[in-house]
């Protein structure tokens, strides 16, 4: 029972879901363009209202800066500021070819995506990761560049 | 003008929470953790889900209110910026 709930919520199609809307897609990759392209300006936009409320960065706090470094081939700074920013980088990538793509290939990657999270529970995990290394890193393991 | 800069990003984080909250209640976990670790999705998915409720207010008057403190936050920065 409890088991049955847990690969349900674990392996739910959420990422999937959303590259199913193309609506979504494209608010989520025109805000995206839109935020990254002031980003590489110097103009910050939105900042991160965890971080400013409470003094403390939430778990997806400088991935906007280390996917900046790692499009300008910085791989080391990228792995400083962000671990994950190479899988944020593939995330946006696949939600900019679920955009573009003809719909028959479209499909062919969204079936993928679909069987990755409900057969493996790959969105859970990838999450479940960047909690646990945003743990890790307030606990001062790995400590947050001095530029953070 | 302190008072402001401080108060902005509390009402942002009580606005922005409310709306992950209602993320988690309709679309389930995952995507609850996706809106808190990135806000600007849950930014993106509160526009989208006006006609929800969450914490008592319609999530449309949350969207309001996180939209109205944000641009206001922008505004102060310019003014602070080209104050000097």
């Amino acid at each position: 029972m409890f088991q049955d709930q847990f690969q349900k919520i674990w392996c739910a199609p959420a990422f999937s879901s959303i590259l199913s809307s193309r609506r979504e897609l494209a608010l989520i990759a025109g805000v995206g363009v839109l935020h990254v392209g002031f980003s590489l300006a110097g103009v910050t936009l939105w900042t991160c209202p965890i971080r400013a409320a409470t003094g403390i960065p939430c778990p997806g706090c400088g991935l906007t800066r280390a996917s900046l470094e790692v499009l300008r081939g910085d791989f080391s700074a990228s792995v400083q500021t962000h671990a994950f920013a190479p899988l944020v980088l593939t995330v946006l990538l696949t939600m900019l070819a679920a955009l573009l793509l003809p719909a028959k290939w479209r499909d062919v990657l969204i079936g993928t995506v679909r069987t990755l999270e409900m057969r493996f529970g790959f969105t859970a995990w990838a999450l479940t990761l960047i909690f646990l290394y945003w743990a890790i890193r307030l606990l001062g393991f790995i400590p947050f560049p001095n530029n953070f | 003008m302190e008072f402001l800069t401080f108060l902005g990003p509390i009402v942002i984080y009580i606005a922005g929470i409310a709306v992950v909250i209602k993320m988690f209640q309709k679309e389930g976990f995952l995507k609850g953790l996706l809106g808190l670790i990135c806000l600007l999705y849950a930014f993106i998915w509160g526009w989208q889900n006006t006609n929800e409720t969450s914490l008592g207010l319609p999530v449309k008057t949350w969207m309001y209110i996180w939209t109205g403190a944000w641009l206001f936050g922008i505004v102060l920065n310019v003014v602070a910026s080209s104050g000097g």
